[in-house]
């Protein structure tokens, strides 16, 4: 009895070992590029091009902090940035899962060939839709807007693809039930089905947000006035031709990044239950 | 409670995008009774203070009549954001251009100047003639010259000192170099440093470009449809850069690639930099330069001069333009005496306009500015003819050359049959 369960203690602590292995370099994986942009963030720019590389600057240079925010208006960019994410966000999950309702549930002539073609243009890379869209944006007047950011991301293929496996996995007989008891298609979709996908909802929303905090091309070229501009896009222009200073790139990125950072610390539980939760459940 | 979060998102969506809506419309900014309004579009981040300065003082001069705005866009989507805007009625008034030029004559997006040159026999010669001949196509003069590069040799006086070598004098040939690297080269290796003597950047302009056409080879025939690459005196000016990496002269591919040259030699890892101006303010900024330890000098002679090509940006109006007489005269003044010398004194960029070119010298402490000067009164213009599917085979026939994947006859022969191709396809 005593030696199985020192076999067992044995057993746990090499495994227990093994996993403290892993989950220490795995942060530090994700920890490295953080810390490496914080201390370029406080390097002078000789520092940051140094050979040998240096690890730590001599004097912290914080003046890199006003120097960025003098050159990049943050509290605008914050705002554009959220603006546009919320929009992007709500947008998304209204037309696509509306979208994905119609391909799951309804039947029309044609539907699995549009729904192929559909797939089919996820297979296309979006460089090619660049200038045709920003002609389109221009013939609306959406160029400088947020909106103009918004629209051409509403309508998510992957999304679509994604929101329909949820809605086929929920049964037929709610539909049924609900026309029963006098569901027109709409309302069995937004009262009846849409709250038994939350966990898709959850998902397309948080690869919504990313998708669009971090996007750089598009906004770049629909929008070219300062105040338009997301967070992305303006650290952009610090990009030089020739000469980078990437203490002042790294510095405004730091900026950029910590209020996320701090975000995620105080929600970090519900954002990790979402995840569970939509792994369980989906 | 769930029904009023959502209801509430979906009011706060609509709300926005009415907003930004009204905020296009309200900023469209084609008014008939204010003043006209003219944007301007150009890349480089470090540049644009000083310019923001000009411009404003353009605006308070023109107060009522012409406002500029700047909008910035970065070097990486520069030439997409304006192959797209080109094509619409969002092309910006006046844009920075470069040795793309010939391209956006060819596609007819670009205002030819020369009715409004001949209109107030307004005098070209103010500007340095390399500059305006980069921008005259087919007869046409299409920009407005802003500034001009050229490339040097710095050297790092600490590590001669250090080891024990003399400096190289003006005039210097390329035999001087390669016997000076040799002296660095023993001297480091006895005293177990880990310094290179010559370092370089890879891309064109201020390495094999310059080498090229000092050996007496070229990158392009003058008239633009012959690429000169698999030239024997090409061919020998890259292979005695091949053979200064090989003789541990300069420092191998494998490390130039990895890091810049001029980043190298800023950080005192190496005696001997082929520099553009450029990078001017980085080197004046540099504690190496503060201690008074980098000296410029002119490039050495290969087999036939030192001249260095020049680069430089100009002005260009769109041909969409709608008031051409405005964005005229904002040319004339952001590339004239008076804005030109205030970018001089800022040390951002070396006038083309000449008589402004004064002050730039003076604008630095820490390196002899005038090495800069010197080398562009005898630069030639970086050799263009428009088409850039050809050039990007001759990069790379270069760098399979440099890093040794090719012998450089194979590497020039076979990049110089493939880009003239393209060139007798395109020109032929």
């Amino acid at each position: 009895m005593k030696q199985k369960r020192d076999r067992l203690n044995d057993e746990s602590r090499l495994s227990r070992f093994t996993t403290h292995v892993v989950l220490i370099f795995a942060s530090f994986l994700a920890f490295g590029p953080f810390v490496w942009m914080f201390l370029t963030s406080i390097k002078t720019y000789e520092e940051t091009i140094q050979i040998p590389m240096k690890f730590l600057p001599e004097i912290p240079q914080w003046v890199n902090y006003s120097i960025v925010s003098d050159k990049l208006n943050f509290p605008q960019l914050y705002l554009n940035t959220i603006l546009v994410t919320i929009m992007m966000i709500v947008g998304q999950i209204l037309i696509v899962t509306i979208c994905a309702y119609a391909f799951d549930r309804l039947n029309f002539p044609g539907k699995n060939v549009l729904f192929m073609g559909m797939l089919a243009l996820m297979m296309v890379p979006g460089q090619i839709f660049i200038i045709p869209r920003f002609k389109l944006m221009v013939n609306l007047g959406l160029t400088n807007t947020l909106v103009g950011l918004v629209l051409p991301g509403l309508f998510n293929i992957f999304g679509v693809f994604l929101m329909r496996q949820f809605f086929s996995t929920l049964p037929r007989e709610l539909d049924e039930a609900a026309r029963i008891d006098g569901c027109s298609y709409f309302r069995t979709y937004w009262n009846v089905l849409l709250p038994l996908v939350k966990p898709g909802l959850t998902t397309l929303a948080i690869l919504g947000m990313l998708n669009t905090w971090k996007d750089l091309m598009w906004p770049l070229i629909n929008n070219s006035q300062a105040d338009k501009m997301t967070l992305a896009a303006g650290l952009a222009m610090l990009i030089g031709e020739h000469t980078t200073y990437y203490e002042q790139v790294m510095a405004g990125g730091v900026i950029a990044v910590l209020p996320l950072i701090v975000l995620f610390v105080i929600f970090q539980r519900q954002f990790v239950e979402g995840i569970a939760h939509s792994g369980i459940k989906g | 409670m769930k029904k009023k979060i959502t209801a509430l998102l979906l009011a706060l969506t609509l709300v926005l995008s009415a907003t930004a809506l009204t905020g296009c419309g309200g900023g469209g900014g084609e008014s008939s009774d204010g003043p006209v309004s003219l944007t301007l579009s150009l890349w480089d981040e470090a540049q644009l203070p000083v310019i923001q300065e000009n411009v404003d003082a353009f605006n308070a001069a023109h107060e009522g009549e012409i406002e500029v705005t700047i909008e910035q866009i970065p070097w990486d989507t520069y030439w997409t954001k304006l192959d797209a805007s080109l094509e619409t009625n969002e092309a910006p008034d006046v844009f920075w251009m470069n040795t793309y030029v010939q391209k956006y004559v060819d596609a007819g997006v670009l205002e030819p100047l020369d009715s409004y040159i001949e209109g107030e026999s307004f005098d070209m010669s103010v500007y340095a003639e390399g500059r305006v001949d980069a921008y005259n196509v087919d007869g046409q003069q299409y920009a407005l010259p802003k500034g001009l590069d050229a490339v040097v040799v710095a050297l790092n006086t600490e590590l001669f000192d250090r080891y024990g070598v003399e400096l190289p004098q003006e005039g210097w040939t390329w035999d001087d170099m390669r016997d000076i690297a040799s002296q660095l080269r023993d001297a480091i290796a006895a005293a177990g440093g880990s310094e290179y003597p010559i370092v370089m950047e890879l891309d064109a302009q201020p390495s094999w470009m310059n080498f090229l056409y000092q050996n007496g080879g070229n990158y392009l025939s003058e008239d633009g449809k012959t690429c000169g690459i698999a030239l024997p005196e090409s061919k020998d000016a890259i292979q005695q850069v091949v053979d200064l990496m090989n003789n541990e002269q300069m420092a191998p591919y494998s490390v130039l690639t990895e890091t810049k040259g001029t980043d190298l030699f800023i950080s005192g890892q190496a005696a001997i930099v082929f520099i553009g101006s450029w990078k001017s303010s980085v080197l004046e900024d540099s504690s190496l330069a503060a201690d008074g330890k980098v000296q410029l000098i002119q490039m050495p002679s290969m087999a036939v001069d030192n001249k260095t090509n020049m680069g430089g940006l100009g002005y260009v109006m769109s041909a969409n333009c709608e008031n051409k007489e405005a964005a005229w005269e904002f040319m004339k003044y952001i590339t004239g005496e008076e804005a030109m010398a205030h970018e001089a004194e800022e040390g951002i960029d070396i006038p083309a306009y000449l008589s402004a070119q004064a002050g730039y010298v003076e604008n630095f402490q820490n390196i002899n500015a005038q090495a800069f000067m010197d080398a562009s009164a005898t630069g030639f213009a970086y050799p263009s003819n428009g088409n850039f599917d050809w050039t990007t085979i001759v990069d790379d026939a270069m760098q399979e050359a440099l890093g040794q994947v090719k012998t450089v006859d194979e590497a020039m022969d076979e990049g110089a049959a493939e880009a003239q191709a393209i060139l007798d396809e395109v020109f032929g």
